[in-house]
């Protein structure tokens, strides 16, 4: 069983995107597949079709005996289950706080379905608080899409830095460039740049209007666009995820 | 995916399902998935061992792996091998592999292999049903089109040996969505409003109906039911036709060499035979034990080599580890050379059985058991109740063994060890014959102090014959120039030490045997099996000696 978290601390590069279609990606090869929606802003369970809520809210959630068996929708596709999000949710720092090991209680939830599912995929806000510290210490994996500017590699070594600052070796840290857009010099530069240095996954996801597409038509890539250069470059990234472990 | 019990509704031939949709088109939409069709291959081993341990394990081969009707379909050339309970309910353990194995052991190192070996052992898989399926998807939707319950159309065909497929029926199956149990509520409750019956049989079931199959139904086991007061010639002639039974039920095996068992088996029944004719005395013509002993002699015979090679290369790998990790590579050409024997010894043999000599001495036998039972004069115990027949044999056995334990000591030959080994198994086989005459449990117990006994027996004899034969390999390897110093190095060491484990047996001999021979056993033995004269004689011995005194 893995734990996969796709963060960034910026909003607005494809997270969610490749969350939803690495775990579908997953559960189509056969994988018992959990994709946990953190984000208050619930796009990935808008993606699913299903409620943002879940009963009792994250107050409930937090409480030391709940359990997130009874909170879990099945989507759409076969061996892919979803965690929905929660308006709540935006309040899980507070609540965070309260308890006693506050940056384990993502994991101390998870822990109980680790029988049951081969990935767990956690769709993560664009904050670097104790929700995420949470999710560091709960994933094994962290997919971090990075869109090939400036302002978004310097997050990325925010992260970086934050990580071996807070003693967090147990994860490993796999960016990959998103959204590329192969008309922009900087982007071509910026890739190019980093190659040699092998700290990215090959597989680029390029700017496509199928995945935009993803909003109008509330499932995953490769379900309505299966022979798109979208659908296949997120199938060869979640190869090369697994080869990396 | 999770799945309810009877989720299963039955479709009447013809039955269109048509109305079904338009009723629960009122309150849901529908929308048709794409048609998949896959093939699954359940396994087992010839005596059932996964179904009576309560599991299935089935290979499915998916044709199609995208569930959306707007995909291609996807070839994959991988079965997923699903072992479970047999009702489905729960899984045990998932694999994908290019082929099923044959053996556990030839599984890649996983959760399945470990739950598979300690069941299967060195039985092989074999494929007891192919089921074809076609499936129709049907997704029912709510206000936000999403799933909230899957239906599926399934027509499922039995495929037989020349692929003629057999339509089993049709029926929709209820699948729930996690989480949306209210829909799936109103969705059966609107199924039982259109009259559909819930299928309580799986598809399986079904197809062991059509097939004839009988899940369970080998057992190298007797497990006969005779009655205390049949004639013994006709109780003895159930006993030989189960042994035939059983040895026509493993020749195929035996001769394709399937897994080593079927041999294992096919001998047993042949030893039994050979038994009854010998320990059940005077039931059968004299004539016809005469002529079907040396017969059955030479049948168990032909089948000697191969067993023999079979047991070394069952046991190979503890004969490799009996050995310093440095000298166990100079092991291999011994493994080579029982390989190249096995496989002439079985050659010859799988000949032999289908050899006029074998056709015609089962049919004989057959016609043997087949004939009508009379009680002769002549034979002196065929006409009596078989209780008073099995008592007498048993005790008999049961005081040669005793006598001849007592015996054994420290210094007596090794051949004597062999002589009470093989008394020891003639007691069992008729304790095995005439088991259901007796009380089960107090019969059962009886067998299981014998069986505790015939182990260290059978250790000091399986010892001793281990290193004659690897004697006998080793010149036969250097005849055949195939062993090299360092191999007949390596094999000395082998003989060594079990050389050594055959002394620490023995050692142990004694102890075993008085467990065996303690008065709570021998007053057990006593109570069950001696004959009912001897008892009143003695009673009545007891009474004159009470009475003169």
């Amino acid at each position: 069983m893995k734990i996969i978290a796709s963060y960034s601390i910026k909003g607005g590069v494809g997270k969610t995107s490749t969350a939803v279609n690495l775990a579908w990606q997953a559960a189509q090869e056969g994988a018992n597949t959990l994709i946990w929606d953190l984000d208050p802003q619930a796009a990935a369970s808008f993606y699913f079709r299903i409620k943002p809520k879940i009963k009792g809210g994250t107050k409930k959630l937090l409480k030391p005996k709940s359990v997130l068996d009874n909170l879990i929708k099945g989507t759409d596709y076969l061996n892919l289950d979803l965690l929905p999000a929660d308006f709540s949710y935006r309040h899980m720092e507070l609540g965070l706080n309260e308890q006693k090991h506050p940056t384990q209680q993502l994991l101390r939830l998870l822990r109980p379905l680790t029988q049951e599912y081969d990935y767990i995929f956690l769709d993560c806000p664009p904050t670097l608080t104790l929700v995420s510290e949470n999710i560091f210490q709960a994933a094994d994996i962290m997919i971090c899409p990075v869109i090939p500017t400036t302002l978004s590699l310097r997050t990325l070594q925010q992260l970086e830095d934050f990580c071996n600052d807070n003693n967090l070796k147990h994860l490993s840290i796999l960016p990959f460039f998103s959204m590329v857009d192969r008309r922009k010099k900087m982007h071509q530069q910026i890739i190019e740049t980093f190659k040699p240095q092998g700290l990215f996954l090959n597989q680029q996801i390029a700017y496509a209007s199928d995945i935009e597409k993803m909003g109008l038509r509330r499932a995953a890539v490769g379900d309505y666009a299966a022979s798109s250069q979208a659908a296949k470059s997120y199938q060869s990234l979640w190869q090369e995820i697994q080869q990396r472990w | 995916m999770a799945t309810l019990p009877n989720n299963l509704f039955k479709l009447e031939e013809g039955q269109d399902p048509a109305a079904l949709w338009e009723q629960i088109n009122v309150h849901y939409d529908l929308e048709k998935s794409i048609t998949q069709t896959h093939d699954s291959i359940c396994y087992d081993s010839f005596d059932w061992r996964l179904f009576l341990q309560g599991w299935q394990l089935t290979a499915h081969n998916k044709k199609t792996a995208y569930e959306s009707g707007q995909n291609t379909a996807q070839q994959t050339e991988c079965w997923s091998i699903i072992l479970e309970s047999v009702d489905g309910q729960q899984q045990y353990a998932r694999q994908s592999l290019k082929q099923v194995p044959t053996f556990a052991w030839d599984f890649p190192d996983s959760l399945l292999k470990t739950q598979l070996q300690p069941i299967l052992e060195m039985r092989a898989l074999l494929a007891h049903t192919h089921l074809h399926w076609v499936v129709q998807t049907w997704k029912v939707l709510d206000d936000e089109q999403k799933t909230v319950v899957r239906l599926q159309l399934e027509t499922v065909y039995v495929v037989g040996e020349n692929s003629e497929h057999t339509c089993l029926g049709q029926a929709l199956r209820v699948l729930p969505v996690r989480g949306y149990t209210k829909a799936l509520q109103r969705v059966l409750q609107i199924i039982q409003a259109q009259a559909l019956e819930t299928e309580q049989k799986s598809w399986l079931e079904l197809a062991w109906r059509q097939t004839q199959q009988q899940p369970g139904s080998y057992s190298s086991k007797l497990n006969l039911q005779l009655k205390p007061d049949m004639p013994a010639n006709i109780a003895t002639k159930i006993i030989l036709q189960r042994l035939l039974d059983t040895m026509q039920e493993n020749e195929a095996g035996t001769r394709q060499n399937l897994d080593s068992e079927f041999l294992h088996d096919f001998r047993v029944a042949i030893r039994r035979t050979r038994s009854v004719l010998s320990q059940v005395k005077g039931v059968l013509p004299k004539t016809t034990v005469t002529r079907f002993k040396p017969q059955f002699a030479w049948l168990g015979s032909v089948t000697t080599p191969t067993r023999d090679l079979d047991v070394y290369l069952l046991d190979f790998d503890k004969y490799h580890a009996m050995l310093p990790a440095q000298v166990q590579p100079d092991l291999a050409p011994l493994l080579h050379f029982l390989q190249q024997h096995h496989r002439q010894a079985q050659q010859k043999m799988a000949k032999t059985l289908v050899s006029k000599t074998y056709q015609k001495l089962i049919q004989e036998w057959q016609q043997f058991i087949h004939s009508p039972s009379r009680a002769h004069p002549q034979i002196p115990n065929s006409g009596r109740p078989v209780i008073e027949v099995a008592n007498e044999n048993i005790w008999k056995a049961y005081r040669k063994v005793l006598k001849a334990g007592k015996r054994i000591n420290d210094d007596t030959p090794v051949v004597a060890l062999h002589e009470l080994r093989k008394d020891c198994k003639k007691l069992r086989y008729l304790m095995e014959f005439f088991q259901s005459l007796y009380p089960k449990d107090r019969a059962m117990r009886s067998i299981k102090i014998l069986k505790d006994f015939q182990n260290i027996l059978g250790d000091i004899q399986d010892y001793f014959v281990q290193v004659e034969h690897l004697q006998s390999f080793a010149e036969q390897m250097v005849e055949e120039g195939t062993g090299s110093s360092r191999t007949l190095l390596a094999m000395g060491v082998l003989v060594g030490h079990l050389l050594d484990l055959e002394q620490q047996a023995r050692t142990r001999f004694t102890e075993r045997f008085e467990i065996f021979a303690q008065e709570t056993n021998r007053h057990r033995f006593a109570e069950l099996f001696k004959p009912q004269k001897a008892k009143i004689t003695k009673v009545i011995t007891k009474a004159t000696q009470a009475g003169g005194a």
